[in-house]
């Protein structure tokens, strides 16, 4: 038995009730296996067809009439008429196997891309979050009440107060890290989370082995403990149920093992250990926001009375404690909006999208079908007259139309795998849940669901139309094109296919100048040749400043001594990358602003080569320099925003400032500007911020990105830093190695996978379209053979005919690419917030997308154009 | 518990088919085809819907595969079905009743032969 067939079964078995599965499913399929083992070829499938409707229906039987005994099989006759009619399809289908592969295609094309869009719908959207109850769970953010709500950090003693909430659980907060697990060969960077108690508890679940971390454990100086997660439990510690109390080495210090979480929990970001947050509550207040908080709500409480109630929380605490929480607010946000809030509109469009592509694959099966059914009237006349009734017609017409779909379907599905396939080199990040993704019993449901469907949908028309007609008109002889119903049919085919085309090229095409705009815009820097790492020195071995920026600094120069590098430079917070950190402005000799009047600024601490690594353009004074020591005067270089903002109209140099952040060490007296530089913009589409330069040598931090620019061409940067690394400090390993364009490309990924797909289904779209007029004109000219060969003795031109020909296509096309403008330009909004720097009814886009529709549509229909213009009108009219 | 006093054709050819012996799901699909010259072909959710109902019945049960069957079938042990001792009674009793009507239809000259 093939993977298709058990699939197959197996899906058919999934329509029993689980008891009656469980007992007997896997003996049905087995029996099944036996009796395909017995069989070939025709044999074998008309098998597979009988079994698959026997488990469906008793499946259905068992579901809905558990007592109800039926045993006879199917009437013997039954089983007989639909064998007989499937190999009557097959062997007509057999006999014109150009046709059959044409739209087995088609519908292939159509029905997987369907089906693998709707995987990824399925896997990322519609499958509740891997928590029980997900719908009472949501983050909780902070926000400034002054403006709109923002995703805000939460401070430590704010997430305590919620916890007197009623409305909710539980709630907890969290912050993600990187641990580097020592000890073992070669140290390895782990992602996991630092927690204020357990997350299990808000999240669902509880531990596999020992216990989750809890209140007691979330103390400044408290027991070094961590959770593990249980993938890292199996593939490191070897699925020891001996774990609990052992130790693991993180960071180069102990951590004692107390539990392991169940399998599958990964929350947040795929962590796999959990360790207390320890935060000591007098050095980071309600000010401090530091933590990203979770909550679940209390049972059958709504979301809104939850937020009811922690209004009325903010509102006190902002009576009580005015001086950090006077214009502080709290946001409930549904963890599933969270999770994939971001990607939903994308993702329903994408799905609408290849919609088209389905409904363009249907029109395109249907008009062939339309066209060969006038080609069988003379069959369809002889069977009635023969006796066949029109029950039996039309079933033997669906049975042709079933058997293409099933095929069509049987590919669609392959077609499918192999696109879930693809999705998984989409890069991690672009889009989230990706991993859930899967061609599954789900999946396989709603692709059988599309088969049925869309068998109706082609299928159903023509044969409608055909048994309509009566016998006697059509036993005389063959039909006319001239039906004016079913040239209507045709046109109005043509015209959908046409007008869905426009709309899904215009998608392409926005997407694809989005693409462009964001690779155009300027960010500030010069990422050509860069590539870079992210260290992080554990505190443990690391604790002086003089350490930190005295490692760095080795580093630098060594790595600057590797043939081929031309320069290096480190920064915390790089373009392209992650890590933040803001303050608050004061600028000396100033009065302090009003409360929701200052202003912040991100903190960029640097060695003195970064400017130069990504060319950063300086305006005014001097860079970050070797000289700028901790034990000198505290110095910055700013931006050109944080100018425009702190000192708009005045010459910043010189001036004194502080900030309001530090990652433990800061100089005493705050910074001196002494220089300006251009603006960077942190990703495409973030507009350049406020920031400040400082030099790590009086700022910290432990964590820094180095970046390396080499000659063009030249390789083996990164081994090299890796090798000089391991020399400094065998313990230390390189994390986020990439270069710029990399990082780039993970900047712009979202952009990148709408207009892979869309891309991919316009093209589609455009095949698909030129194929349908292709046919169909084709089609047309060899129908009218007779009336073209008259046009032609009665002193037609070539030309005439041509433009004849031309105009069956040409005209409604030209109605579709009507329609299908203005549906861009009226539905142009809905992907509006998906593009960048381009507006949805872009003239640009627009007129190449007609240009193109049209080229086609003419390209399309010259071929049988010259055709017509050799007709020999003697031939012609001798012909009948 | 289906009445044993009725069993419906298709039932009454699976205990037939097992009255020989312990068997497994495709061979009584082919035992009932033949044993009904055709007449019946159940496909294979109706032949476990009846052999559920049989089960439910006591009149058959799972039972050990018979010595000289292969120990495994594609790599997994085969399920073999049996009549209980009940089953083999309630066939007893079928198969009495059916005679019973047979011979009173023959009684009535709709039958022509000899009796048994």
């Amino acid at each position: 038995m093939g993977p298709w067939e058990r699939a197959l079964i197996r899906l058919a078995l999934r329509v029993s009730p689980r008891p009656f599965r469980t007992r007997f499913g896997e003996a049905m399929a087995e029996t099944v296996a036996d009796g395909l083992g017995d069989r070939r070829g025709l044999g074998r499938l008309v098998f597979l067809v009988q079994s698959l409707f026997g488990l469906t229906r008793a499946g259905l039987r068992e579901q809905f009439a558990p007592t109800l005994p039926d045993d006879s099989s199917l009437p013997a006759g039954t089983m007989d008429a639909f064998a007989q009619e499937l190999r009557f399809a097959l062997r007509t289908l057999r006999r014109r196997p150009a046709f059959a592969l044409l739209v087995v295609g088609t519908l292939a094309l159509g029905i997987g891309s369907t089906t693998a869009v709707f995987s990824v719908v399925d896997g990322v959207l519609l499958r509740p979050l891997p928590f029980p109850e997900p719908d009472r769970l949501s983050m909780v953010w902070a926000y400034d009440t002054q403006s709109d709500p923002v995703r805000g950090s939460m401070s430590p003693p704010d997430v305590e107060s919620l916890r007197d909430i009623g409305a909710l659980a539980a709630v907890e907060a969290f912050s993600t890290s990187t641990f580097t697990l020592t000890g073992g060969d070669a140290p390895t960077r782990i992602s996991g989370a630092r927690t204020t108690g357990s997350l299990l508890s808000v999240m669902g679940g509880s531990p596999f082995l020992g216990r989750d971390l809890d209140h007691g454990d979330d103390l400044p100086d408290g027991p070094r403990v961590v959770v593990v997660g249980h993938g890292f439990w199996q593939d490191r510690l070897g699925g020891d149920r001996a774990v609990v109390g052992r130790t693991l080495e993180l960071d180069e210090e102990a951590y004692e093992i107390v539990g392991v979480m169940p399998p599958g929990f990964a929350y947040p970001d795929d962590a796999a250990l959990w360790v207390p947050a320890g935060v000591n509550p007098a050095g980071c207040g309600r000010g401090c926001h530091i933590f990203q908080a979770v909550a679940r709500l209390a049972e059958a409480t709504p979301l809104t009375r939850a937020q009811d109630e922690i209004d009325g929380l903010a509102a006190s605490l902002a009576a009580a404690y005015p001086g950090t929480n006077q214009f502080k607010g709290f946001d409930l946000e549904p963890l599933a909006d969270y999770e994939v809030g971001d990607v939903r509109t994308g993702l329903w469009l994408l799905l609408g999208a290849v919609g088209g592509v389905l409904l363009i694959a249907c029109a395109n099966v249907a008009n062939l079908l339309l066209v060969r059914s006038a080609s069988r009237s003379t069959e369809v006349a002889v069977r009635s007259a023969l006796g066949a009734g029109p029950r039996r017609m039309m079933g033997a017409i669906l049975t042709e139309s079933g058997l293409l779909a099933a095929l069509g379907g049987l590919g669609g599905v392959a077609l499918a795998m192999g696109a879930v396939q693809a999705f998984r080199l989409v890069p991690p990040g672009t889009v989230p849940r990706m991993e859930q993704v899967a061609v599954d019993g789900r999946v396989l449901a709603f692709a059988l669901g599309l088969t049925v469907l869309v068998t109706l949908l082609f299928g159903l028309a023509p044969a409608v139309g055909l048994v309509r007609r009566s016998a006697g008109q059509r036993l005389g002889g063959a039909a006319r094109p001239g039906d004016r119903r079913e040239a209507r049919s045709r046109a109005v085919l043509l015209a959908t296919e046409v007008g869905l085309s426009v709309v899904l090229l215009a998608g392409a095409g926005l997407f694809l100048r989005s693409l462009g705009a964001l690779n155009a815009v300027d960010l500030g820097f010069d990422r050509t040749e860069v590539v870079r790492f992210t260290l992080d020195l554990p505190s443990a071995r690391y604790d002086e400043l003089t350490e930190i920026s005295g490692f760095y600094r080795r580093l630098e120069e060594r790595l600057a001594e590797v043939p081929g590098v031309e320069a290096v430079g480190s920064t915390w917070d790089p373009p392209l990358g992650s890590g933040r950190i803001y303050g608050t402005v004061e600028v000396e000799g100033r009065p302090e602003p009003a409360p929701g009047e200052e202003t912040d600024a991100s903190i960029r601490s640097m060695t003195p080569g970064f400017f130069d690594v990504l060319g950063l353009r300086l305006i005014q004074g001097r860079g970050i320099e070797a000289t700028d020591q901790e034990n000198t005067e505290g110095v910055a270089v700013v931006n050109e925003t944080f100018v425009a903002q702190n000192f708009p109209g005045e010459d910043p140099m010189g001036r004194h400032f502080d900030v309001s952040a530090s990652f433990g060490w800061r100089p005493e007296d705050g910074f001196r500007i002494v220089g300006v530089v251009a603006d960077v913009r942190r990703t495409p589409t973030a507009e350049p911020a406020p920031a400040i330069y400082v030099p790590h040598t009086q700022f910290g931090p432990e964590r820094l990105t180095v970046h390396m620019r080499g000659r063009a061409g030249s390789t083996g940067l990164v081994d090299a830093a890796r090798a000089i690394v391991a020399e400094m400090d065998p313990n230390l390993p390189l994390s986020r190695v990439e270069t710029m364009g990399q990082a780039m490309a993970r900047a712009t990924g979202t952009t990148r996978f709408y207009l892979a797909l869309v891309g991919g289904f316009a093209a589609l779209a455009v095949v698909l379209t030129g194929v349908g007029l292709f046919g169909v004109v084709s089609y047309l000219v060899s129908r009218r053979t007779r009336e073209i060969g008259v046009r032609v003795a009665l002193g037609a031109g070539a030309a005439r005919v041509r433009a004849l020909v031309v105009a069956q296509g040409l005209v409604p096309a030209l109605w579709g690419v009507g329609i299908g403008v203005a549906a861009t330009l009226l539905g142009g909004r809905v992907v509006e917030s998906l593009l960048f720097e381009v507006r949805p009814r872009d003239p640009l886009v627009l007129s190449g997308v007609v240009a193109l529709l049209v080229t086609l549509t003419i390209l399309a229909t010259l071929l049988p154009a010259r055709r017509a213009t050799r007709v020999d009108p003697v031939v012609a009219l001798r012909a009948e | 518990m289906p009445d044993t006093s009725l069993l419906t054709p298709l039932e009454f050819h699976v205990v037939m088919a097992l009255r020989r012996g312990a068997s497994y799901g495709y061979a009584l699909m082919k035992d009932v085809e033949r044993q009904s010259r055709g007449r019946l072909t159940p496909d294979v959710g109706t032949l476990y819907r009846v052999l559920a109902r049989l089960m439910a019945g006591d009149l058959v049960e799972e039972c050990p595969p018979p010595a000289d069957a292969p120990d495994t079938h594609r790599g997994r042990p085969r399920k073999y079905y049996g009549l209980t001792p009940h089953g083999v009674g309630a066939a007893r009793a079928e198969a009495e009743r059916l005679a019973e009507l047979v011979e009173l239809a023959r009684d009535h000259d709709l039958l022509q032969g000899e009796t048994s």
